[in-house]
């Protein structure tokens, strides 16, 4: 005949055991989902900086890096690159030494992030430096 | 009682290990995959930043031609400085070499008595078989029948670059 003592002992092994497991399976189960969201995720600045190259690579001109000024305005940046609403990336445009600035329709608030490039702006025959400021909103 | 507890602790210890294995098996790639993306987008990012650089006008000349002049000119080496200052703030911890010559240096300009001193590293430089080994971004160009190699090295990289092999032929 078993024991009382025995008995008792057994259930608090599995009760222990049956935690341990539990706890195990979570962790991994959660190990797992955070592993594969980070696979199917590209990240926000890998996102952001692609679309944000589109403005540089004859968006606003027909050369790399070149602004033809009066190209330069929100319907050229709408046709460039269209959003639905602020669920998608948004950017507003600067040139700084120009003092010209489009931005785009579903463009909020405060941006999450700034990148600075040098550009080449032509204004007809005039051909000078300046510095595009591309301001980025992510997805709300 | 005393087995059981030490078989629980074996149990315990062995799932601790397959996490950190797992762990360190599946999250590691994924950090390292994330360190070549910005090491990625800072090679697209210089290279578009040297694109434009190079191309830009100084009076009737580039300043690729200018930088070509200036290796040997001291007038040429003004006018290029002038025309470059817009410029450096893109530049920071950068270092731009032309050929064998050094026209930035940490995002400053490569002259006086610091020169001295690293054109001995680089005329040390010049027994290399590929000088511009390492850079982020390599240009070459040909001009007035030479070929010119214009390089862009950038300290600060979090993996090594691989070797860009052979350079992309711009002009």
């Amino acid at each position: 005949m078993v024991s009382a003592y025995a008995i008792a002992k057994k259930y608090i092994f599995w009760t222990i055991f049956s935690i341990a497991l539990l706890t195990a399976v979570f962790s991994f189960v959660g190990l797992m989902s955070r592993v594969k969201a980070r696979l199917a995720a590209f990240p926000d600045m890998l996102n952001e900086e692609i679309i944000a190259y589109r403005f540089l690579l004859g968006c606003f001109g027909d050369e790399l890096g070149v602004i033809e000024l009066d190209r330069f305005t929100n319907k050229t940046l709408e046709q460039c690159y269209r959003t639905k609403s602020s669920k998608d990336y948004n950017f507003a445009l600067e040139l700084v030494n120009s003092g010209k600035m489009i931005v785009g329709k579903n463009f909020y608030w405060k941006e999450d992030r700034k990148l600075n490039f040098p550009v080449i702006v032509k204004n007809g025959s005039d051909e000078r430096v300046d510095e595009l400021i591309i301001y980025i909103r992510r997805p709300i | 009682m005393l087995e059981d507890v030490i078989d629980l602790i074996v149990f315990i210890a062995f799932v601790a290990l397959l996490y950190f294995l797992i762990h360190t098996l599946a999250v590691s790639p994924l950090e390292r995959e994330a360190m070549i993306i910005e090491d990625g987008l800072n090679e697209l990012r210089y290279d578009y930043i040297l694109s434009v650089y190079l191309k830009t006008k100084v009076g009737n000349e580039t300043m690729l031609e200018l930088m070509i002049k200036a290796k040997e000119n001291n007038a040429a080496w003004k006018q290029w400085k002038n025309a470059t200052k817009p410029f450096l703030k893109y530049f920071k911890d950068t270092y731009l070499v032309l050929d064998n010559r050094t026209f930035l240096w940490k995002g400053d300009f490569h002259e006086g008595f610091f020169k001295i001193i690293t054109d001995i590293f680089n005329w040390v430089e010049l027994f290399r078989e590929r000088p511009l080994e390492g850079a982020l971004v390599t240009k070459k160009f040909v001009f007035d029948g030479k070929e010119h190699y214009v390089g862009l090295f950038v300290s600060g990289l979090k993996i090594e670059m691989p070797e860009s092999g052979i350079p992309v032929i711009v002009a």
